[in-house]
Formats: structure tokens, sequence, C-alpha cells
């Protein structure tokens, strides 16, 4: 399961506005398939299990 | 303008040594005059120590391209909402070692003595979904530069082109990073490309 994937099935009412640039959570992926999170603004907090960066 | 004959003197120049339009005098050795006649349209004198005179007419060189071309042999799953860093492990051409199939293989790095103006384009081919965005930008030494966004299309592959121009020094180096928000991963295509040429310093 993707780190998108995980993160809009604990939070449900996330959108696509939430997520990159313009939103409060961006996702990167370096190139190497492994996803993470790059940074976390959302107001509610990380996921349990999850961090930011790798 | 009175066109005429320069009087000869004694250790000058006879103006009889030119015959044609566009004639010049050129040296084969210490004070020793000789008529280079006019080239033919379109070449340039050029310096040759093999000829007596020391130069000759010559057609102009083409300058040497400068840049490379990459290309993927697979495709590259992209998460969604997830910037993905693309990566290229076939190289079309690479005149100066601007990039490594292997090492950073996201990257064109700018080459020792090869600093200056630089056309990027890139297009990302993506696989078939007909939701959401999808997103290029260029990104040098890590920083975003440039993006393009568009809807997918209805029905089909969809495809992100982007092109800038970045004044790049030595060690620069520029990637693709792409987002798409198809509501689930999606591929970016083998057959998308990233590309650069030098313009000038």
């Amino acid at each position: 399961m993707t780190k998108w994937a995980t993160i809009v099935a604990t939070y449900p009412e996330l959108t696509d506005n939430d997520f990159g640039r313009n939103g409060s959570i961006e996702l990167h992926d370096d190139g190497d398939g492994i996803d993470f999170i790059a940074r976390w603004e959302y107001s509610k907090p990380i996921p349990d299990g999850m961090k930011v960066g790798k | 303008m009175t066109v005429g004959r320069i009087p000869s003197v004694e250790g000058g120049i006879q103006p009889t040594l030119l015959t044609t339009k566009g004639d010049i005098i050129v040296a084969t050795g210490n004070a020793t005059l000789v008529r280079q006649g006019v080239g033919a349209n379109g070449t340039v004198l050029t310096a040759n120590s093999a000829q007596a005179d020391g130069v000759e007419w010559a057609a102009p060189s083409a300058p040497a391209f400068v840049g490379c071309a990459l290309t993927k042999t697979a495709s590259q799953s992209t998460a969604n909402n997830t910037l993905t860093t693309m990566t290229w492990d076939s190289e079309t051409f690479d005149t100066d070692g601007f990039h490594d199939n292997v090492t950073n293989n996201s990257r064109i790095t700018i080459p020792t003595g090869k600093g200056g103006k630089y056309l990027f384009t890139a297009i990302i081919n993506w696989n078939n979904s007909a939701s959401g965005y999808r997103e290029a930008r260029f990104t040098r030494n890590g920083t975003a530069q440039s993006y393009a966004n568009i809807a997918a299309t209805p029905t089909g592959e969809a495809g992100t082109v982007i092109t800038t121009i970045l004044n790049c020094s030595v060690g620069d180096y520029v990637d693709i990073r792409v987002e798409q928000s198809s509501g689930g991963s999606l591929d970016v295509k083998s057959y998308s490309i990233f590309q650069c040429q030098y313009l000038g310093a």
C-alpha cells in the first residue's frame, strides 16, 4: 500500500487538494520506488507507523 | 570616392599584385608577399601551415553539437499524489558525459567547461487513465524551476511536455519530477524522453 493510500485511509476527508506543492502534505519518491512524507502540515497527526522523511 | 591605382613607391606594395575583387595579400615568409585570390562564396579564410602562404579558403565547419538525449528502457510506476523523480537508464546520445545510466541516473549534470545557457525538454508519456491531473516540473539542484500541468484526457494516454532555458553552472544538475492524481499508481511509459542542448555561454 502506498503512503498516499495509507494516509487517506486514516483521514478519508483528505482530497487531492490537500496533497502536493499547494497542499498541506507532500509525498515524494526519489526515483527508487520508495515513497515517503516530505512535508506534513496537516492539522492532524501523522498516522501511526509513519514519519517525515525516509 | 575615386578608385584608382596607388602610385608605386620604392619598397611599397605594387597594386598590380591584386587582380580580382576580394583578393588579399599574405606573407609566405619574412617580407615576402603574395596574392591570395578570393575564395569561393561562403568560404572562410583558415590558417593552414601546410600551405605555402599559411592560409587557405575553406568551407566553415558546423559547430559541434553539445547535449544529451535520455530515455527509459521500462515504465516507471508513480504513486498517487506523490512527487516522483524520473530515472533515465538509456542514452540516445551524450556528447560530454552529462548523464550516467546507473549512478544518479535521474540527473543531467553540467560537465566541466560547459557552463552556460541550456535548453531542456522533456516529454512524459503517461499510461491510460481518465482521472485527475498530470504534472511535470524541472528542478535544478533540487529546486523547482518550471511546471507543466494538464488534466487527464477522457480516453487514451496523456503526454506532459515541458521545456525551459536555464543558465547553468558547472556541476549543476537538472532532473524531472512528476506527479499525478489518477486515484492510484500510474506508469510513466518507457518512451518518455529528457534531453538538453547547450545554447551558449
